[in-house]
């Protein structure tokens, strides 16, 4: 919390320098900021900032390859004769702790190639989706692991206290 | 001329989900497809924003994308528990 | 109106495209939770790619801002919805057309299903 807004103070600040307040400035206010917020960690107190900042960017770029791709794919299933869409619904045993975390994985997956997601079970530590496309609840089951490292970095705080023993499931 | 002819397409669209909510195999279809709706009128009144040149289109599109969520919601929770308020 | 905008035009056709392809999928996929795929991704990008060209032929920070709104909000939403609906119609009973295993099993559907309705104390 501390980073973010020492990050919009210091680009309101540039505004004030640059005597010119519009979207343009304030963006590159933004940037240079940010700049200095990752030279000087330390010294200003914003603790891991810059690397989850890095890590949102991170996930943004993936979110948006991974979209494109599932739109084509669907569209393409879409305008075929005989789609092979061999669909199953699979059980993925989450590592990410918390609602926000579980919340944006849902909704990410749901738009990610392949997977819709329909549940989880009453403790909040298995997510069920719904999967075409993929020939194995194996194949399925590595594709939602890649969403969620892409996530672990951002709600990292809350993974579950015994990864080792989940992973064998998965 | 483009703005037009994205007119006609998603009109198309809208004509052929239209099929699925009246004879829709079964709740979820109707739901599903009345939602798929709502988001379809929110982008035909994009369009129509642009080619009528009047900003205040959009925000009906606004307030229409807010409230076609709305139904979902309420639809969906009135199928799972038989009622959408305590 | 008539001059071809590629910075405008190509982002409209292609969200239109994917639009169409959505409600063809609608119609043409075997089960409600394979429909669900075709309508949650495809309307996302279809209507981002929309609502991006609009917003380019605006350039006006009133349309800007409202447009960013729609286009978040259909972010968020979208799949909410896909959930709510695959959640709500699996919880009642709707079967899937499966080719592969089903690993939500009958015992964890009834919990579910029972924690559900003690939330709004429903029948």
């Amino acid at each position: 919390m501390r980073g973010v807004s020492l990050n919009i103070l210091l680009a309101i600040v540039w505004t004030l320098f640059v005597g010119e307040f519009s979207l343009r400035e304030l963006v590159i206010g933004m940037l240079l900021g940010f700049a200095i917020l990752s030279i000087f960690p330390l010294s200003l107190g914003t603790g891991n900032y810059v690397g989850r900042a890095l890590a949102l960017v991170r996930f943004v770029l993936f979110f948006a390859r991974e979209l494109t791709v599932a739109n084509i794919q669907v569209a393409l299933w879409a305008l075929r004769p005989r789609p092979p869409l061999h669909p199953m619904i699979i059980a993925y045993p989450l590592r990410l702790r918390g609602d926000n975390g579980q919340t944006v994985l849902a909704a990410t997956i749901t738009l990610m190639p392949g997977s819709v997601a329909m549940g989880f079970n009453p403790e909040r530590s298995v997510l069920y989706a719904h999967v075409i496309g993929l020939e194995s609840p194996g194949a399925a089951r590595a594709s939602l692991k890649k969403v969620e490292d892409a996530l672990l970095p951002l709600y990292g705080q809350g993974v579950a206290p015994a990864p080792a023993a989940l992973e064998e499931n998965a | 001329m483009i703005i037009d002819l994205a007119l006609g397409i998603v009109t198309l669209s809208v004509l052929l989900v239209t099929v699925r909510v009246l004879r829709g195999l079964s709740w979820g279809d109707r739901i599903m497809a009345f939602d798929f709706l709502s988001v379809n009128l929110v982008v035909l009144i994009a369009l129509i924003a642009v080619k009528t040149k009047l900003i205040v289109m959009l925000d009906a599109a606004l307030v229409l994308s807010l409230l076609g969520f709305l139904g979902t919601v309420a639809l969906t929770r009135y199928l799972l528990l038989g009622r959408v308020m305590k | 109106m008539n001059d071809f905008n590629a910075a405008r035009d190509i982002p409209i056709l292609l969200g239109a495209f994917f639009v169409l392809t959505a409600a063809i999928g609608l119609i043409r996929f075997p089960d409600l939770y394979s429909r669900l795929h075709a309508s949650s991704k495809l309307i996302t990008l279809g209507s981002a790619g929309i609502f991006i060209g609009v917003g380019l032929e605006f350039a006006q920070t009133e349309a800007l801002t409202r447009l960013a709104a729609v286009l978040l909000f259909q972010f968020l939403t979208t799949p909410l919805s896909a959930y709510l609906i695959a959640q709500a119609a699996y919880l009642r009973g709707l079967e899937p057309l499966l080719e592969g295993p089903d690993e939500w099993n009958a015992l964890g559907k009834a919990a579910l299903l029972d924690e559900r309705l003690e939330e709004t104390g429903g029948r």
